[in-house]
């Protein structure tokens, strides 16, 4: 059965469309692990302190040195001290990681997993 | 002729000194101006598609590389293909893989659904990473670059390129628990905007070697990505068999002009198919809206299947 050509790019617009209003509608529209973790659960969305697989690697860019903390267990003096900042007390601890990198000289995601990691396994 | 006077172009009559009034245009406009008015307005619209959906994912993409990244979707949470690469995963798991959000998941879900039913048009008229290629193209073609010819089994020979790709990109994810692939991929890193952001070129430079590949290769090969190393273009090739609505040419009624198979933008030779329209279509409708002749090509309506079930039936009884 022969069908006007623009049935197909419509049907796909408003489906893709559809579904993703849909999802948005019920809740299931989810783009950022931010909204699935909660304080004193790991990042990778393991239970308890920790950091999901215990390699500081499901550390999120979005996450707050407050958010680490309440992920991992750890103090914020000590997470903040993590940062490898000069002064610890000095470095903002509602400022995305990501942004951290204008702020502490020397301040890299990877470093900072790597000495979270270090610190959840020495302690 | 004075140096003052207009020229005038060859076998064109020049108009009267007055205009008189134009009657009303009762002459219906030949089938060609037609035809060429028909395909200039499924480009136009398909090119305000493509450009409207690039520019919401570039949106994103800046909205995230701002502070409150958190809260604004990546790039890769709006690629439909992270479905596939966390699928085995969220199945045997019940989780994700790592950077992979339930976006990726609806979006997989929803463009399955959209091949199942309407053939694989999001390739044609909403994938940015197609527009992207498009525009090389269209910039190719301005600059006079020679494109490069690809021998028909060379070219079927490289298309299992995408295959490779796939399987190694499902089995890094799986391995890795993560979305290994989006370091690599050109998709990502185009849009991404990294490369503006954080130009760290010790860390991202795999993932610019192989945007800079795939964007050369656009500029002489039309869709380079799409046709020999689009992973989920793979996926949809495959699934493509299942969809109800497919471009399908009949025999009986084309002429075999082979105008339907130069606008292909993934050189498949239209006008060489025996039914439906290979699986790597991209639903762009070029083909069709190019066709002279009425009902020689067309979108139809079929059972899935039937094609192969035919071809296989076929070949039983030869």
């Amino acid at each position: 059965m022969t069908v006007n050509r623009w049935v197909m790019p419509i049907l796909v617009i408003v489906l893709l469309v559809g579904t993703v209003v849909g999802a948005q509608a019920t809740g299931v529209w989810t783009t950022t692990g931010r909204g699935t973790m909660s304080a004193g659960q790991g990042p990778g969305g393991g239970g308890g302190a920790g950091t999901g697989d215990g390699s500081g690697q499901t550390i999120k860019g979005w996450m707050t040195l407050t958010d680490v903390a309440a992920a991992t267990g750890l103090p914020v003096a000590t997470v903040a001290g993590l940062t490898g900042a000069d002064d610890p007390s000095a470095v903002p601890v509602d400022t995305a990681l990501s942004g951290l990198e204008a702020v502490v000289p020397g301040f890299t995601m990877t470093g900072f997993r790597d000495r979270v990691a270090a610190a959840l396994a020495g302690g | 002729m004075s140096s003052d006077a207009p020229p005038v172009p060859a076998g064109r009559p020049s108009l009267p000194a007055t205009r008189t009034p134009r009657a009303p245009r009762t002459r219906r406009p030949s089938a060609a101006v037609r035809r060429r008015r028909s395909i200039h307005r499924l480009r136009a619209v398909r090119r305000v598609v493509q450009l409207g959906v690039a520019a919401l994912i570039l949106v994103a993409a800046i909205r995230h590389s701002g502070a409150a990244s958190g809260s604004t979707a990546s790039t890769d949470a709006l690629c439909p293909f992270g479905a596939v690469e966390t699928l085995w995963t969220y199945l045997t798991t019940g989780s994700l893989i790592r950077k992979t959000h339930p976006s990726n998941l609806v979006l997989g879900g929803a463009v399955l659904a959209s091949l199942l039913l309407a053939g694989n048009a999001f390739c044609g008229w909403i994938c940015p990473f197609g527009t992207l290629q498009d525009g090389l193209h269209a910039l190719a073609r301005w600059l006079h670059i020679p494109q490069l010819r690809i021998p028909r089994r060379v070219d079927a020979a490289l298309r299992w390129g995408r295959f490779v790709v796939l399987g190694v990109v499902v089995v890094a994810s799986v391995e890795t628990a993560r979305l290994w692939f989006a370091d690599y991929d050109p998709y990502a890193t185009a849009f991404g905007l990294r490369w503006l952001t954080e130009p760290d070129l010790a860390t991202i430079w795999p993932a610019l070697l192989v945007l800079g590949v795939v964007l050369a290769g656009s500029l002489v090969v039309e869709r380079f990505w799409c046709r020999y190393l689009c992973p989920a273009g793979a996926v949809f090739a495959v699934l493509g068999h299942l969809s109800i609505l497919r471009i399908r040419r009949s025999s009986s009624t084309c002429t075999s002009c082979s105008l339907c198979t130069a606008p292909c933008p993934v050189g498949i030779d239209v006008s060489a198919t025996t039914a439906a329209v290979s699986t790597d279509c991209i639903g762009c409708l070029d083909c069709v809206s190019t066709c002279p002749v009425g009902g020689a090509l067309s979108v139809q309506a079929g059972i899935p299947l039937a094609d192969i079930t035919r071809r296989l039936t076929a070949g039983a009884r030869s």
